[in-house]
């Protein structure tokens, strides 16, 4: 991919990310500066969600979320109160979908091209990252009132 | 005067809230939920609703094989898809299997009601035939 593609990629990336999570929770995701190199902070509790694309494009995302922003999200998507630990799962899956799908359609259409996604799960794991070498790895960080949200794009 | 029916099939618990405050607050009734493909034809099948909202990326099999398996079951059944996919590829894969409409997650309310308003005029004239 060229870099101005690659630029256009990430752009509509941040304005999903941005969009959705404003209509679906009312909080604002902005987009901080790129953060290559970021690695999870060991003393704190993270809930990672994974997606993965495949088509035109070949890649898995990794949400990191804060104890609190994914607290914040799983509530107000249970209308402000706290779900079950199975449908927790279940709503964060559909953030994730919901935010990646917005990225994916903008992208099919104007690459003209098909890139299709896969239904996100959780992953309990915390070493999933020891997997893929960090030259394969962006990161995405999205600054909230709740915290932090990083997403770890990773090519296939 | 009985409501339009309709049954959702979706693996979110938060898309099926969200549809049933919307579509029952307008006069439409929810009778029932499935979470996947399979759970949803074999719900089809035993409450033979008026219109099915289904999901496209769901566990299990999709919402486009599902479709085409109750469109083949029914030729007469009334869908209507949601997906956080929904670009031009997406919309010919949909119109494939044999469904009009196609509705992006997050969707517009005012979106929702107006097409699902387009099918229950669809249902209604279908019956008087």
């Amino acid at each position: 991919m060229i870099e101005k593609e690659k630029q256009q990629v990430l752009s509509i990336f941040d304005e999903a990310i941005y969009k959705v999570s404003h209509k679906l929770l009312r909080i604002e995701l902005r987009k901080m500066t790129d953060a290559n190199g970021w690695k999870p902070d060991e003393t704190k509790e993270y809930y990672r969600g994974v997606i993965h694309m495949h088509g035109y494009l070949n890649a898995t995302l990794i949400y990191y979320f804060p104890e609190e922003l994914y607290y914040y999200i799983v509530r107000t998507m249970n209308c402000g109160s706290l779900p079950s630990e199975d449908e927790r799962q279940l709503y964060i899956g559909e953030f994730i979908n919901i935010t990646c799908g917005h990225a994916i359609s903008r992208l099919n259409d104007m690459l003209g091209k098909s890139t299709r996604i896969t239904v996100p799960h959780l992953y309990a794991r915390s070493d999933i990252l020891e997997e893929i070498p960090e030259e394969n790895r962006m990161v995405l960080p999205y600054q909230s009132e709740k915290g932090v949200l990083h997403v770890i794009a990773c090519s296939d | 005067m009985k409501k339009t029916t309709i049954i959702v099939v979706d693996d979110s618990p938060f898309t099926s809230k969200q549809l049933k405050d919307v579509v029952e607050e307008n006069g439409y009734e929810v009778i029932g939920y499935a979470k996947n493909g399979e759970e949803g034809i074999a719900m089809y099948d035993q409450l033979h609703p008026d219109i099915v909202i289904l999901d496209i990326i769901m566990p299990g099999i999709d919402g486009l094989e599902t479709a085409e398996i109750l469109m083949k079951k029914d030729p007469d059944a009334t869908i209507l898809m949601l997906s956080s996919l929904c670009d031009s590829g997406t919309l010919e894969e949909v119109r494939s299997v044999g469904v009009k409409y196609l509705i992006p997650k997050p969707w517009e309310d005012e979106v929702l009601l107006a097409t699902l308003d387009m099918l229950k005029k669809h249902c209604e004239e279908h019956k008087e035939d």
